[in-house]
């Protein structure tokens, strides 16, 4: 007598597993290989005709692959439930930031500045003119507001124009928060947006006493620095610097950080800003390309550059970045590490401009210096040029009034790339996000046109990027990536290998 | 610089509408693109450059296999998705301010 084979005997593949919620995609040059990202977001790679097999029940769920998938939350084997709790956590984590309320308040004391940035987003009035300065009576209001948000974690972050040359009102509003804190016990981190020009000893002890986190404008060597911010005697760079040691100083060197905005002219030079990051001591650096607002619209005919042009800058950069942190140096590329960290992690990143929902009203609130609310910064600067649709209201008006306002019913409609199309079947859709107010202001609509859009194009360059590093898995580039996200130097991460990268991730 | 239109029907039966036109926007940066539905069948017009037209038709069937896939994928998993969104929102109200 002769025995079947023991296949025979399981049960059929197309009975034996359940499909899990995922998307899919491919990388650009691999078109045999299909990347498989689940709404926890976790993901694989995987060859055509398993992703093909797997996708169409062909797959036998005794196989090892079938065990792997069902490991990463892709499917899930036999007809027992599905353990609905583990995805109800996994999701309400990457989540998490929805369930807190607006946690970033920004509150812009005054559009004075001293500086005439090319690039400028903002709308700057001259150091001396007056009645541009946020009043005791808006300030107070805007607290209110601040408290009648559910989030007990808040940052307030000071902005400008130039908000040093307000710092009387600076210190009246933290002075304010931090009376009232004593009852509504939040936990409140500060952060002032500055220049640093001149930046006074006594500035400095306030900051120290309140702990306040420093971030300031550092474009890359002084030749491009001074080229991108201007001042009239010329030593815009030497001032940025005086002013970070003085900060660095007073606060310690974790308290300061700097961002750079990337103009046409700096597209030549990724390796020279680098660098400069590395010689003068950041442990970080955000590589921005140019917004689409304020007084940088006009000038982006002259500094502006396409997506392709801003890739292939970022691309020398990363490479550069990687070389330098795999030589002892620690700089890592904020940008990056956001994405990666969505990636390699079950946590939502935080940050504003990639949520789904959006992040704007939803995570932060902003406080003009006139008393008008808007849900972000963007938002602040597409009225400054006449567009105001996304003005919440008054700042005398009610937290609840201001999220139940009519600009926010746009933005809520507009703000959910798990519904926009080109984002709900995008397989990055899980770390990506949606924002509406970048749309309307590129593509005049809040909805957006992916297959047009300069956001997506960007997004979907980075993802792709990345997820090929991820895909060739060198050892080095993984331990780079691993140490950006976990926050530590690359020699105190072991070697893994890309098998262990899937698994992790 | 000219423009080629090709025209590429789809029987209802080999796709529905809305997955042909799901696709059609995939296409519809690089492409000028127009969807008609008709009883039986859409009808897609691609118009592009000649020179970058003679691979929109093999171009477009293979995005609408992905997308086929998609809808079949989407059929099978909304049902899971949604009973997870809506228990993580449920239990979240339950726990106010417990986020993760």
């Amino acid at each position: 007598m002769k025995f079947q084979p023991p296949g025979t005997f399981r049960p059929q593949a197309g009975n034996g597993y359940r499909l899990l919620p995922f998307r899919f995609g491919r990388l650009p040059g691999r078109a045999d290989e299909v990347l498989i990202t689940g709404d926890s977001g976790r993901f694989v790679f995987l060859p055509e005709t398993d992703f093909l097999a797997f996708a169409q029940h062909r797959l036998d769920p005794d196989t090892s692959l079938a065990m792997d998938l069902e490991g990463l939350d892709l499917l899930h084997r036999g007809g027992g439930p599905i353990p609905l709790e583990r995805h109800v956590v996994a999701w309400r984590t990457r989540k998490a930031f929805l369930f807190d309320g607006p946690s970033l308040h920004i509150f812009v004391v005054t559009l004075r500045c001293h500086h005439s940035c090319r690039y400028c987003q903002v709308s700057r009035q001259a150091e001396s003119d007056a009645g541009y300065d946020m009043d005791a009576a808006t300030a107070s209001a805007a607290v209110d507001r601040l408290f009648e948000s559910p989030a007990r974690q808040l940052t307030v972050e000071f902005q400008g124009g130039e908000p040093l040359l307000a710092f009387a009102r600076i210190r009246g509003i933290v002075e304010d928060i931090v009376a009232r804190n004593r009852s509504r016990r939040r936990a409140i981190t500060f952060v002032l947006a500055s220049t640093l020009h001149g930046i006074t000893g006594e500035q400095l002890a306030f900051f120290r006493e309140h702990r306040f986190e420093l971030s300031t404008s550092l474009d890359g060597p002084a030749a491009l620095h001074n080229l991108n911010r201007p001042l009239p005697t010329r030593d815009s760079h030497a001032r940025t610097m005086t002013g970070i040691a003085a900060a660095r100083a007073a606060l310690g060197a974790d308290h300061v950080n700097a961002l750079t905005t990337l103009t046409r002219a700096s597209l030549a030079h990724p390796e020279a800003i680098v660098d400069h990051y590395i010689e003068q001591g950041f442990t970080s650096i955000f590589l921005r390309p140019l917004s689409p607002y304020g007084f940088a619209r006009r000038g982006l005919a002259r500094m502006g550059y396409t997506t392709g042009e801003f890739m292939a800058f970022y691309r020398r950069a990363l490479t550069h970045l990687i070389r330098r942190n795999l030589e002892g140096h620690v700089l890592a590329e904020a940008y990056a590490t956001l994405l990666l960290s969505s990636i390699l992690t079950p946590f939502a990143h935080g940050y504003m401009d990639l949520r789904s929902p959006t992040g704007a009203g939803l995570g932060v609130l902003l406080y003009d210096y006139d008393g008008a609310v808007y849900p972000s910064d963007e938002a602040r600067m597409l009225a400054a040029e006449g567009d105001t649709r996304f003005r919440l209201g008054p700042v005398q008006t009610p937290y609840r009034d201001l999220m139940l306002s009519e600009p926010m019913q746009t933005l809520l409609a507009a703000g959910l790339t798990e519904s926009l199309a080109g984002c709900a079947d995008c397989v990055f859709q899980p770390y990506c996000g949606a924002d509406p107010i970048d749309a309307h202001a590129r593509q005049a609509d809040v909805y957006g046109h992916r297959p047009t859009s300069a956001f997506c194009a960007r997004q979907t360059a980075m993802f792709e990027l990345l997820f090929g590093h991820l895909r060739e898995g060198d050892p080095d580039v993984m331990r780079v990536f691993q140490s950006w996200v976990q926050r530590r130097r690359v020699a105190e991460i072991r070697d893994e290998s890309p098998e262990t990268t899937h698994a992790a991730a | 610089m000219s423009i080629r239109e090709v025209t590429i029907t789809i029987q209802h039966c080999e796709a529905a509408h809305a997955v042909v036109l799901r696709t059609a926007h995939r296409l519809s940066g690089r492409h000028v693109v127009s969807v008609v539905e008709e009883p039986d069948r859409s009808l897609v017009r691609l118009g592009a450059a000649t020179g970058v037209s003679e691979q929109m038709e093999q171009e477009f069937r293979t995005l609408l296999l992905d997308d086929l896939l998609r809808a079949r994928i989407e059929n099978e998993t909304a049902p899971l998705r949604r009973l997870i969104v809506e228990a993580a929102l449920r239990s979240a109200l339950r726990d106010p301010g417990d986020g993760a």
